[in-house]
C-alpha cells in the first residue's frame, strides 16, 4: 500500500506538466525582458569569477575532495576560454578554416539535439556578423569582397540547413516512435521556434545588408542566404505549430474541473513578500 | 547531489554576471518542477504560467541586484515561487480562499496507527491531484517538495525556513492528513 502511495504520488510528476507551447513561448519573452538587446553572447566567467567560486567553496566544503575537481575544472575552463578568445578570424584569414573546425568540433561534441540546434543558430548569426564587418569595409577589392562573401553564405547556409536537419530528425523520430512524450514535443516547439525566430531576425538582417551592396553578383548571393533563412523560417514555423497542436489538446484536459481549495498562508502571512530572503 | 550543487553555483555565477544562457538553462531545469509546485496552489493553469514566468523573471532581478551571498539557487527560486503565490493571493479576495482550515478541522486526528498503510491502494491520480488541492498549503507544500520533486528535508528546510526537525513533523503530519482525505473519498 505505501508503494502505491508512492507510485501514485509520482505520477504527478509525469502528468503535471506546462504546455510545451507555453514554455517555448515563455522562455523566449523571458529571454527578451531581461536582454532587451537581443545580445545573446555567452558571458565568460574570468579567473575572478573562479577564484570567488572557488574561495565560497572552500569556505563551505573545506578538506572536500570534490573542490580539488573543480579547481581542475577551472583551470580546464580557463584554458578553453584563452583559445576561444583568439578565434575572431574573417574569411580570407589563415585562422578562419580553424575557426570553422573549432565550429564544427564543438558542434560535434554537443548530444542535446536542442543544444546543437542553438549552436548552429549561433554559428549562423557569427556569420551575419561577418558578413556585416565585411559589407562596412571599405577597403576590400570587389573581387576580395566577394570571394568572402561567398564563404561566409556557404557556410550560413550549412548552419541553417544542419539545423533544420536536426529539427526534421526529432520530428521524424517522434512520428515513428509509438508513445511520444510531452517532453518530446516540448522539445520540439522549442527547437522549431529558436529556428523559425532567429533565422527569420537573420533573413532580416541579409535583406538590410542587400541594400548596401552595389556589386549585382554579391547582391545576388546576399539575397539567396536571405530568401534561405526566410523559407527555414516558415518552414520551422509550420513545424512549431503542428507540434503544439496536440500537446495543447492534451494538457487542457488534465486542468478542468481542477477545484481550488483554501490558501490559509495567504491569508495568515499579510506581510509576505516577493522577494525572498537570502539563505 | 554534488553535481547538482555545483552546476547550481556556476549558473548562480554566470547569473550574477547577466548571462542569458545561464538564465535560459536556469529556466529550462527548474520551469517544470516550479510549475508544478505553483499549479497545486493557485486555481487554473493560466494563473499557474502566469506566476511560472513571473519567479523566473523575480530570480533574476533578484541574483542580478543583490550584494548578498545567496548558497542555494534552488531553495531561493522555491522560495520567489512560495512568495510569489502568497503575493497573488493577498491581491485576492479573502472569503473565496479561506476554505483550507475547515477542510482540516474535518479530518479526524487518528493516532497511533500507521500513517502510509492507511492509504488506499486504488488511489488514482485524479483522487491525489484532488487531495493535494484539498490539503493546507503548508502540508501539500511538503508533500509535493519531498515526495513528487524528491527534495532532501535539508532543501526542504531552506525554502520553508523552518528546521529539519519541523519539516518532517509537518511531512508527517501532512501524510496523515492525505491519508485521511483519501479514505474520506474513497467512501
Amino acid at each position: 500500500m505505501e508503494n502505491n502511495f508512492f507510485q501514485e504520488i509520482k505520477k504527478i510528476r509525469t502528468e503535471i506538466k506546462p504546455r510545451p507551447e507555453w514554455v517555448a513561448l515563455s522562455r523566449d519573452i523571458l529571454l527578451q525582458q531581461i536582454n532587451p538587446q537581443k545580445e545573446f553572447q555567452p558571458v565568460k566567467v574570468g579567473l575572478g569569477g573562479y577564484f570567488s567560486f572557488v574561495t565560497q567553496l572552500v569556505s563551505q566544503h573545506v578538506f572536500e575532495p570534490v573542490v580539488v575537481m573543480l579547481l581542475i575544472f577551472a583551470t580546464f575552463a580557463g584554458s578553453s576560454l584563452t583559445i576561444n578568445a583568439a578565434f575572431y578570424s574573417m574569411p580570407g584569414q589563415p585562422l578562419y578554416r580553424v575557426k570553422l573546425a573549432l565550429e564544427k568540433t564543438h558542434a560535434a561534441m554537443v548530444i542535446s539535439e536542442n543544444d546543437k540546434v542553438e549552436l548552429k543558430m549561433e554559428f549562423a548569426q557569427k556569420r551575419m556578423d561577418e558578413l556585416d564587418k565585411i559589407v562596412r569595409q571599405s577597403d576590400l577589392t570587389p573581387e576580395a569582397k566577394k570571394k568572402q562573401i561567398e564563404i561566409i553564405v556557404s557556410e550560413f547556409k550549412n548552419n541553417v540547413s544542419a539545423a533544420s536537419s536536426h529539427l526534421t530528425k526529432l520530428t521524424e523520430d517522434i512520428k515513428k516512435s509509438e508513445a511520444a512524450k510531452p517532453a518530446d514535443s516540448e522539445l520540439t516547439v522549442r527547437m522549431a521556434m529558436t529556428i523559425s525566430d532567429k533565422t527569420k531576425d537573420l533573413a532580416e538582417s541579409f535583406t538590410a545588408n542587400v541594400g548596401k551592396i552595389d556589386d549585382a553578383e554579391i547582391k545576388q548571393l546576399v539575397t539567396e542566404a536571405a530568401q534561405s533563412a526566410q523559407a527555414t523560417s516558415v518552414a520551422a514555423k509550420q513545424i512549431a505549430d503542428e507540434a503544439a497542436l496536440p500537446a495543447n489538446e492534451g494538457a487542457a484536459g488534465t486542468v478542468e474541473g481542477a477545484e481550488n481549495a483554501g490558501e490559509a498562508e495567504a491569508d495568515e502571512n499579510a506581510s509576505a513578500s516577493s522577494t525572498p530572503k537570502v539563505d | 547531489m554534488y553535481p547538482k550543487n555545483f552546476s547550481d553555483k556556476l549558473l548562480l555565477i554566470r547569473l550574477k554576471k547577466k548571462d542569458p544562457d545561464a538564465f535560459a538553462a536556469v529556466y529550462d531545469t527548474y520551469v517544470t518542477p516550479i510549475y508544478r509546485f505553483v499549479y497545486f496552489k493557485v486555481s487554473s493553469r493560466q494563473d499557474a504560467e502566469d506566476l511560472t514566468s513571473e519567479v523566473f523573471l523575480k530570480v533574476w532581478q533578484y541574483v542580478t541586484e543583490t550584494e548578498e551571498t545567496i548558497e542555494n539557487l534552488r531553495a531561493l527560486i522555491y522560495r520567489v515561487a512560495k512568495n510569489l503565490v502568497i503575493d497573488f493571493y493577498r491581491q485576492r479576495a479573502r472569503s473565496e480562499y479561506a476554505a483550507g482550515d475547515e477542510v482540516l478541522d474535518n479530518v479526524r486526528d487518528v493516532r497511533q496507527q500507521s500513517l502510509l498503510n492507511e492509504i488506499e491502494a486504488k488511489v488514482d491520480l485524479q483522487k491525489m491531484e484532488g487531495v493535494l488541492r484539498k490539503l493546507k498549503d503548508e502540508y501539500r507544500e511538503v508533500i509535493i517538495l519531498r515526495f513528487i520533486e524528491d527534495l532532501s528535508i535539508s532543501e526542504i528546510a531552506k525554502i520553508l525556513d523552518k528546521s529539519k526537525g519541523s519539516v518532517r513533523v509537518i511531512i508527517h503530519r501532512a501524510l496523515k492528513v492525505t491519508r485521511e482525505l483519501l479514505n474520506q473519498n474513497g467512501k
